[in-house]
């Protein structure tokens, strides 16, 4: 193919307290009582002297190169809120180079949660939204850009979700290119959501992974993986632009500086302009769809199955998430640090490292997770939101029970009081027929 | 002939060319390759130039309506031998030849003498066994140069593509063992990229010797063996061998010689490359006579009306079964009737596209770029002059958008359709598109051009060498060039030509008072202009006269190079 889309996910999640439940924190205020500032910190720093600060030199040295030999080197980050406030905390320099990169005009900063959650597979679907509207902000006011281009937590894309994507004004959506999905089309294209206005991008998944997964395995018949042989790859592939979209982290942490991942990121731009493949971003493209196609399913980016399971694929999942949810309308009443830590707690890494499984994608989130086992993050994860919720009934003084909503046979929005309750008639007016349950509920 | 040494060259005047070739228009081809090489042989001879085509017969000696058009007769020639396969058994060939003449040059048939060989050789269809007949070629070749010592040897060796390679080579080698040093030129009408190991074309299949001789190396001769070049220079390409061997490299633009051929053998070449473009016999005279003839008119616009009418009359059944087939399932959507005559078209500016069917082409891109057009110029037509190529799955893609916009769009996919009508669609297209994703030359947007029909295509090969932007000159400009595969933009370019040619034929500039054009202008006589810039640029550039005068320049190019390999040894 003749055009490419590069982009990087950046993304860092506070973490919970991996002991907390071993040796519970009751004092201080809710975002250092229940994430581990220490780790994080350790974590973000490590990262950021391995990958971010290097790799974003690489990447604006190659686009000074591009502009001395006479190409475009661009490519496109989709950037979480948490790790902003991270980098704000810990890493002042990273930001500084990534607005760097803003000035350059050749990078597109793409809207996704906030808080990276997955917020977005909730029935209600009004804190997705806040999530969206404020990070939009955040893009806005950091990179000076309006996204039109948005990229959902994980490439979750489900099919009512697209048409919330479009009602927020969004032109363009990433999501991962499963076969499922595609149904033998291909994925090197641009396509239009049907009954949409909205195009939708879709992510190579085997070349992305070339690099993702497999760069530094040395059983991989391909070892060692160079740019040359990579851009190779990506000028024989059909179809006229190609999708790809990889963990910022990859180069230098999750493959190592020595593993040579650094020099592939050099030399990558060079040897595909060599070879005739132009650099484009998504909003460069959207316009250009091939065909239209349905989602008729959720997609995500996620090991094997690329659907919601590997973060509510099991009861532990289910009942963190139950948790959280539950905890919603109190924090959002208390407000201030404590809804900041809700919010934390929605964030979609919390639930990843709970993921029961085995094989290749148990060893993917085994990597990721700060915990020993899943059962031990459950352990920990469900003690600290269980806490956190006692903080908030006690702070609210609440002595009831909650009232359930449900939606389509499933759990929705919980209230706590009648207030509570109100607002979440208000805000998706399909609950209105719970409206006589209140008085019941309130005695 | 002259003498350096001990070693003979023959006179730097170019006298005598051989071209070999596996097509030649009028004798066997199926593409491009036989249309160049005949015009390239034709032009030639019209200098005066003793011009010989050698080739295989492809059966063609057994017809007798090419032994009268070719007036052919045997020579007394042989060539018999064994070749021994990698397994150890041999294989006995019998070659014969046959001399005819064509246009005023001479054509030479290599054919089989025995079933085995023939059987090769003799295959009608030019690329059934093309390895094989590829290598007998070569053979053959090596007997009619032996043959050709000491009156007949040529002032240059041309060989055409990759399957003319070994045979290319196999000439030069067989004067060089004889210390008569005969240049060689290599073309590259569309790479092929294909390899084999060193006995395909070792003495023991092909016929050539691993003899040491000289090599140019970017920038001096030096020794190799044939197998070193074979194996180590060239990895078993047959293509790159040719480019090693050959004393220059020809190609059929700037651009496939910079993008394409660069990329596959290096560009250490560039010092002994040259272009020649190709050229088209098609002429404005011409078209407008067919006009006269069969509308009585000379008028573009009513030569279209008249076009889209006959349409309903036209009566055009795809020779190839599964493409009719295809047609035939959807054609009440696409304006086919039953009698596989069509339905007309109403009266509206014609967006015109010829070529084979395949995703090269590009014309899946082309339809949905034509979707977005008619959501703003709504009665533009498109018609697909198509070459069905086997590509079913294109052509299922292409009628399912094409049934969507059935008023719209016609395909016609027959080669019974008959010259004249074919070009008169070329004179009465409002633009010609060339939606092409890659393109070595791109012969249609010249022939398109000499009937003043603007262009618009992709930026890609030779394209960009024949058409010019009118955005970039706009008192030359042939068309527009667009973003390789972008079919917004391409949208965006046939919207724009198609307002233009609207603002010229009604001189009504309320034409271009639509969104998303590339640009606009005052001027309503613009795309008049445009078309005889169209004209212009075919005349002075892409004549088979100018080829020729490129190719005599390249010719002289190679002679130097090839006294250089002369007196490498000294």
């Amino acid at each position: 193919m003749r055009n490419l889309i590069l982009g990087f996910e950046v993304h860092q999640p506070f973490r919970i307290r991996r002991d907390f439940f071993w040796n519970p924190t009751i004092r201080g205020s809710p975002l250092v009582k229940y994430f581990d500032s220490k780790l994080n910190r350790e974590i973000f720093e490590r990262v950021k002297n391995k990958c971010y600060v290097p790799a974003t030199r690489i990447l604006i040295e190659e686009i000074e190169r591009g502009e001395n030999e006479g190409y475009d080197f661009k490519f496109f980050f989709s950037i979480s809120g948490t790790f902003i406030e991270q980098a704000e905390q810990w890493g002042k320099e990273v930001l500084e180079l990534f607005q760097q990169l803003a000035y350059t005009n050749k990078v597109e900063f793409l809207a996704q949660t906030y808080y990276h959650s997955i917020t977005s597979l909730w029935e209600d679907l009004s804190e997705w939204r806040e999530q969206v509207e404020a990070h939009r902000q955040l893009v806005k006011d950091y990179f000076g850009q309006e996204p039109i281009t948005f990229e959902n937590t994980e490439l979750l894309l489900t099919p009512r979700l697209v048409k919330e994507i479009e009602k927020l004004g969004f032109k363009v959506v990433i999501t991962e290119g499963k076969e499922s999905l595609l149904k033998g089309k291909s994925p090197n294209r641009v396509y239009k959501i049907k009954d949409t206005d909205l195009s939708l991008l879709l992510r190579n998944y085997r070349l992305s992974d070339d690099i993702a997964f497999r760069f530094s395995s040395k059983n991989w018949d391909q070892y060692p993986l160079t740019a040359e042989k990579f851009a190779d790859w990506v000028s024989w592939s059909e179809g006229e632009v190609g999708l790809i979209f990889i963990d910022y982290e990859t180069f230098g942490e999750h493959h190592w500086p020595e593993s040579g991942i650094l020099d592939f990121l050099r030399w990558l731009p060079r040897e595909l302009h060599k070879r005739g493949v132009e650099f484009k971003l998504p909003r460069e493209v959207y316009k250009n769809y091939y065909d239209e196609i349905v989602i008729d399913s959720t997609v995500s980016w996620a090991d094997i199955n690329k659907d919601e399971s590997s973060w509510l694929g099991n009861i532990m999942q289910w009942a963190y998430d139950e948790m959280v949810r539950r905890t919603e309308m109190l924090a959002k009443e208390v407000g201030g640090e404590y809804l900041k830590a809700w919010r934390y707690f929605t964030t979609s890494d919390n639930y990843y490292y709970m993921y029961v499984g085995s094989g290749g994608p148990a060893e993917v989130h085994s990597y990721f997770s700060s915990f020993n086992s899943p059962i031990d993050a459950f352990i920990n994860e469900f003690y600290a939101i269980t806490l956190f919720q006692d903080e908030l009934l006690k702070l609210l003084k609440i002595e009831r029970e909650p009232f359930i909503f449900y939606k389509n046979g499933k759990r929705s929005s919980e209230a706590w009081n009648e207030n509570q309750f109100r607002e979440i008639i208000n805000r998706d007016p399909s609950f209105k027929e719970y409206e006589k349950y209140l008085k019941e509920w309130l005695k | 002939m002259k003498k350096i040494d001990s070693i003979w060259m023959p006179d730097e005047e170019i006298k005598k060319v051989w071209m070999i070739t596996v097509e030649l228009d009028n004798v066997a081809s199926v593409g491009g390759l036989g249309k160049a090489v005949y015009y390239m042989a034709k032009s030639l001879a019209e200098r005066g130039i003793e011009v010989t085509v050698i080739m295989p017969s492809h059966g063609r000696h057994l017809n007798d309506y090419y032994r009268s058009a070719l007036k052919l007769r045997e020579l007394s020639l042989t060539a018999y031998g064994d070749r021994i396969g990698v397994n150890g058994a041999r294989y006995p060939y019998a070659i014969g030849f046959e001399e005819g003449k064509l246009d005023g040059f001479n054509v030479i048939l290599v054919k089989g003498l025995d079933y085995s060989t023939g059987i090769l050789l003799d295959s009608w269809n030019v690329y059934d066994n093309i390895m094989e007949k590829s290598a007998l070629l070569a053979r053959g070749v090596q007997a009619y140069s032996i043959f050709s010592i000491p009156s007949n040897i040529p002032s240059i060796i041309h060989a055409h593509d990759w399957h003319a390679v070994l045979a290319g080579v196999m000439a030069k080698q067989t004067f060089e063992v004889r210390k008569i040093i005969v240049p060689l030129v290599f073309t590259i009408h569309l790479l092929n990229k294909v390899g084999a190991p060193w006995h395909y074309a070792s003495e023991d299949w092909a016929g050539l010797s691993n003899c040491p001789h000289y090599i140019w190396q970017v920038v001096s001769h030096k020794i190799y063996t044939t197998r070193q070049v074979w194996d180590e220079l060239s990895q078993g390409f047959i293509e790159k061998f040719g480019v090693w061997e050959a004393d220059v490299v020809t190609t059929v633009s700037k651009s496939y010689l910079t993008y394409d051929i660069y990329n596959f053998v290096g560009n250490w070449i560039e010092n002994k490359s040259c272009v020649t473009y190709n050229g088209t016999d098609w002429s404005l005279d011409e078209v407008k006579g067919y006009a006269r003839k069969i509308f009585n008119t000379e008028d573009r616009v009513e030569v279209r009306r008249r076009l889209y009418n006959m349409l309903e009359t036209l009566r055009l059944v795809p020779e190839d079964y599964t493409t009719g087939n295809i047609l035939w399932n959807k054609r009440f959507w696409i304006g086919i009737k039953d009698d596989w005559t069509y339905t007309k078209l109403d009266d509206g500016p014609l967006v015109l596209f010829a070529g084979r069917l395949v995703y090269q082409k590009g014309v899946d891109l082309l339809i949905r770029a034509f979707r977005e057009v008619i959501k703003k110029i709504p009665n533009a037509r498109l018609v697909i002059l198509g070459i069905p190529s086997g590509d079913y799955g294109l052509l299922n893609d292409l009628v399912d958008k094409a049934s969507e916009m059935g008023g719209n769009v016609r395909i016609l996919t027959s080669s019974s359709m008959p010259k004249e009508i074919y070009k008169l669609f070329y004179y009465a297209a409002s633009v010609f598109v060339v939606p092409s994703r890659w393109e070595p030359f791109g012969i249609v947007a010249i022939e398109a051009m000499a009937v003043g029909t603007p262009v618009v295509a992709y930026a890609v090969g030779g394209l960009r060498e024949t058409v010019i932007d009118l955005r970039n000159d706009i008192n030359n400009g042939t068309g527009f060039l667009v973003e390789p595969e972008n079919m917004w933009e391409l949208h965006r370019a046939i919207l724009t030509s198609l307002a233009l040619s609207l603002v010229s034929e009604t001189k009504d500039k309320g034409h271009l008072n639509i969104d998303d054009l590339i640009m606009r202008s005052e001027d309503v006589e613009l795309w008049n202009k445009v078309r005889q810039n169209a004209i212009k640029r075919v005349e002075d550039n892409f004549r088979w006269s100018s080829t020729a005068k490129y190719l005599l320049n390249c010719y002289s190019k190679a002679y130097t190079m090839a006294k250089y390999r002369a007196l490498a040894s000294f």
